[in-house]
């Protein structure tokens, strides 16, 4: 809004109330008073409203309300001395957890894991020499029990396209686990989570990728006239990369978890328009069907608890489908609308209350 | 005269000096004597932002649950009651960026405009009588944008400085300026009742 509509200094004239110009402005406005009776009448008027605002009645403090705020002290006293008596102090679980989700992305990326077939082109004689030794090893040595879709007993090595692909659902099992540990939305649920969340993540990546690698190193030596084993695993690797995996919530908010849940656009950024019109129905339920319908339309959303409630249907559109709104309204025979009223800047809907009442 | 109201304030001082010192160190029941003297002013403020009695007792037991947490930070430069304003202002703004909160507001049953007879057409400012105004400003303070509410009250009810303002809200001196207008602006022509 620019200080000045048509030469009148409507900005200025709420800082002249206020006595917030500095003088060079003060004495414009004194100026353009002398002479301009609509804008004397203006400055009057808001005189007016800020006197009125000012012994605008506050109501009184309920009585009991101290005693709630005693009795959520107790309670946030209570729950502060619980969480202190967690393992982990929260900045060091945090701090674990931080970097547990650090390992578990990157182990998802497939960074921290070399990919069999890089691993191949670059083995020299010796590693080569080792990963027979290695192969060896693991055919003879039951796998470890921290991995429980390894089996056990001395069989021969799995065909090599099973091996990555079950290692890479384990990897996929433990990132869920350490994931969902710590998207807790409150402190206590972080520390607690996390404890869980990195026992899972960080022991279980370190034997995953070693076995992985020895099974690699164990298909290639004892599989050799096969399809390269490479091309599989990278294959698999691929397959697994691709899956869809539900996203990190590094940090979680109450408020951003629950953004993330509504559907409509209108979900956060609306306002009250102030209209209040009545739809006459023999059938409540029906007509909110209906309303529900229409906001869906329209790109909105609607909400309404029920006759027996008492509540109007309340329906926030998106602002530039608001006369749209008034206009099917009206279609529908609701009464009481009005004209569509100008809508305050900056919030991108709007919302619209619609008493659903009985015929008398 | 002069001098024993000026003792009787100073007395003040040292005693909420004293018990925040003691709050600190973790008396509650001297927290809790903190509470009985600031929950007036608190209340006053939280509810000229939302202006729903509901909604301001729950953010009002936040603003002091806040305030026991944090006091162990609060280090004194200002008053005790400058720095529970700052939370009870911010979290009432907070409470209101909610959608629950405001979806749960905009659908309580309110007078239908219509059920107290047409309003009249343009009447100005200067003609309606005070008791009439005063009904009209408070349904009209209701639908203000939550932030055009937020400078008038702490402007007109509560005689903050633009500056103070400013800094309370986290925004420049301008938009302070600009915003006051406009919600004077948007309030007058409800209250007058020529809101396009």
């Amino acid at each position: 809004m620019s200080e000045t509509a048509n030469g009148h200094p409507q900005e200025r004239l709420s800082a002249y109330l206020d006595d917030e110009l500095d003088i060079e402005q003060r004495t414009e406005v004194d100026r353009h008073l002398a002479s301009c009776d609509a804008c004397r009448s203006q400055l009057s008027s808001l005189g007016r409203l800020k006197q009125a605002v000012a012994g605008d009645t506050v109501p009184p403090v309920p009585s009991g309300l101290k005693e709630k705020i005693g009795k959520r002290l107790d309670e946030a006293t209570v729950i502060r001395t619980r969480r202190f008596r967690l393992a982990l102090p929260a900045t060091i679980a945090a701090t674990i957890g931080a970097i547990g989700i650090l390992i578990a992305v990157k182990w998802r990326q497939g960074e921290l894991a070399p990919p069999p077939v890089r691993a191949r082109e670059v083995l020299s004689q010796s590693e080569r020499q080792e990963s027979k030794k290695a192969a060896d090893t693991v055919a003879a040595v039951p796998a470890p029990s921290a991995a429980p879709a390894r089996t056990a007993s001395p069989v021969p090595p799995p065909a090599p396209a099973d091996v990555p692909a079950r290692k890479a659902k384990e990897r996929d099992k433990d990132f869920h686990t350490s994931v969902g540990g710590v998207s807790g939305g409150t402190p206590g649920g972080v520390v607690g989570g996390v404890e869980g969340g990195v026992e899972s993540a960080v022991p279980s990546a370190e034997p995953s990728r070693a076995d992985a690698n020895r099974a690699a190193a164990a298909s290639r030596v004892a599989a050799a006239p096969q399809p390269p084993p490479a091309e599989a695993n990278e294959e698999s690797r691929d397959r697994f990369l691709q899956k869809p995996v539900a996203p990190v919530p590094a940090q979680v908010e109450p408020q951003a978890a629950a953004k993330a849940e509504r559907p409509s656009v209108c979900a956060d950024r609306w306002s009250y328009s102030g209209v209040l019109g009545t739809w006459e129905s023999g059938d409540p339920e029906a007509t909110a069907g209906e309303l529900n319908k229409l906001a869906r339309d329209l790109g909105g959303m609607g909400q309404w608890r029920g006759i027996e409630d008492g509540r109007p249907y309340l329906l926030v559109v998106p602002r530039s489908r608001y006369t749209e709104a008034f206009r099917r309204l009206r279609a529908h025979g609701v009464t009481g609308l009005g004209e569509p009223p100008a809508l305050a800047p900056g919030d991108d809907c709007t919302a619209i209350s619609i008493a659903i009442v009985r015929p008398r | 005269m002069v001098f024993a109201a000026l003792r009787g304030i100073l007395r003040g001082m040292d005693e909420e000096a004293d018990l925040v010192r003691k709050a600190r160190e973790g008396d509650r029941r001297a927290f809790d004597r903190l509470v009985e003297i600031h929950l007036p002013q608190v209340w006053a403020t939280v509810w000229r932002v939302l202006r729903h009695r509901e909604d301001t007792e729950d953010v009002v037991q936040d603003v002091f649950v806040t305030a026991h947490r944090a006091l162990s930070g609060f280090r004194g430069e200002s008053k005790l009651a400058t720095w529970l304003h700052r939370i009870a202002v911010t979290r009432a703004l907070n409470h209101l960026e909610r959608a629950e909160e405001k979806l749960r507001r905009a659908s309580d049953p309110i007078e239908p405009l219509a059920a107290n007879g047409p309003r009249a057409i343009g009447t100005p400012l200067a003609a309606l009588e005070a008791k009439e105004l005063m009904r009209r400003l408070a349904d009209c303070l209701e639908r203000l944008p939550a932030a055009w509410r937020a400078v008038v009250a702490l402007r007109d009810a509560e005689e903050n400085s633009y500056e103070q303002i400013a800094d309370l809200l986290q925004v420049e001196l301008g938009t302070v300026r600009s915003r006051l207008s406009r919600a004077r602006a948007s309030l007058k022509e409800c209250v007058e009742g020529t809101a396009a």
